[in-house]
């Protein structure tokens, strides 16, 4: 069930970011999508809900009143967590999060470069333009990441790269509102400086997805 | 063999869609207009 929340998480945080991304050339919010993110918010709410009241059902079992089942299997994470075990569906799985990092990181490196001047040519609201690209890339990356995280928990959680893997991870995530939504790089014409602050965080995100990849990479080993 | 077939269909799908939802929506920015 929490694993429904997050997915419902991501797919609202994804569909809210698409709407302001649009409003960026339309310069308004259509009623389309307005209802899409709403609808979707208003599912993740209901999810949420279920999953809180579980949780309470974990932390109390004298209040409860039926037995609990005794097969596992009758659960989805047990399913799911034999699955990705299984080598045919985890190989799969796991070259989409590596197309998924390729989409993050090439994004990221587009955007980057221009803002740190080394593209100069190109007016910002040309890199704008392929800021979803690396948003469905995280999306991605969340989805299989996760599943991945279930199917051998223990190990991953305490391995040592793990941690700072998901410290960096927000950060580099969070910063594609602020390259979608600053005023003053999106006015950023051909052969403009960037803003000093936006080539600051053109580097944090750089550098936070590199250190992401790394401890990505060093997660089985470290 | 098995794997290696899921893996392009994987792979086509993955890159595919992405393209294609970054093509329609700058597709539906252009056709709305600023």
């Amino acid at each position: 069930m929490a694993l429904l929340t997050l997915f419902g998480l991501a797919f609202t945080g994804g569909a809210a970011w698409m709407v302001l991304w649009r409003y960026r050339y339309i310069g308004r919010f259509t009623n389309r999508s307005l209802y899409l993110v709403l609808a979707f918010a208003i599912v993740t709410f209901g999810i949420m809900a279920e999953t809180g009241h579980r949780g309470g059902q974990i932390n109390h079992p004298e209040i409860r009143t039926e037995a609990a089942p005794t097969d596992s299997s009758v659960y989805l994470s047990p399913k799911i967590e034999s699955l990705i075990n299984n080598v045919i569906w985890f190989v799969p799985w796991q070259t989409i999060h590596f197309f998924g990092y390729s989409l993050v990181f090439g994004t990221v490196l587009v955007v980057v470069l221009r803002v740190l001047g080394v593209w100069k040519s190109v007016p910002f609201s040309a890199v704008h333009r392929i800021l979803p690209l690396g948003v469905f890339g995280v999306m991605m990356n969340i989805f299989t990441g996760m599943l991945m995280l279930m199917a051998d928990t223990y190990r991953y959680v305490n391995e040592t790269s793990f941690t700072p893997k998901m410290i960096l991870l927000p950060i580099g995530a969070i910063a594609v509102i602020y390259f979608s939504l600053s005023e003053p790089l999106w006015n950023t014409k051909a052969g403009e400086d960037a803003p000093m602050t936006a080539k600051w965080v053109a580097a944090l995100v750089l550098l936070s997805w590199i250190g992401v990849i790394m401890g990505g990479r060093l997660l089985p080993y470290v | 063999m098995q794997l290696l077939l899921l893996v392009i269909a994987v792979a086509v799908v993955v890159l595919g869609g992405s393209f294609a939802g970054m093509y329609f929506l700058n597709r539906s920015i252009d056709q709305t207009g600023r």
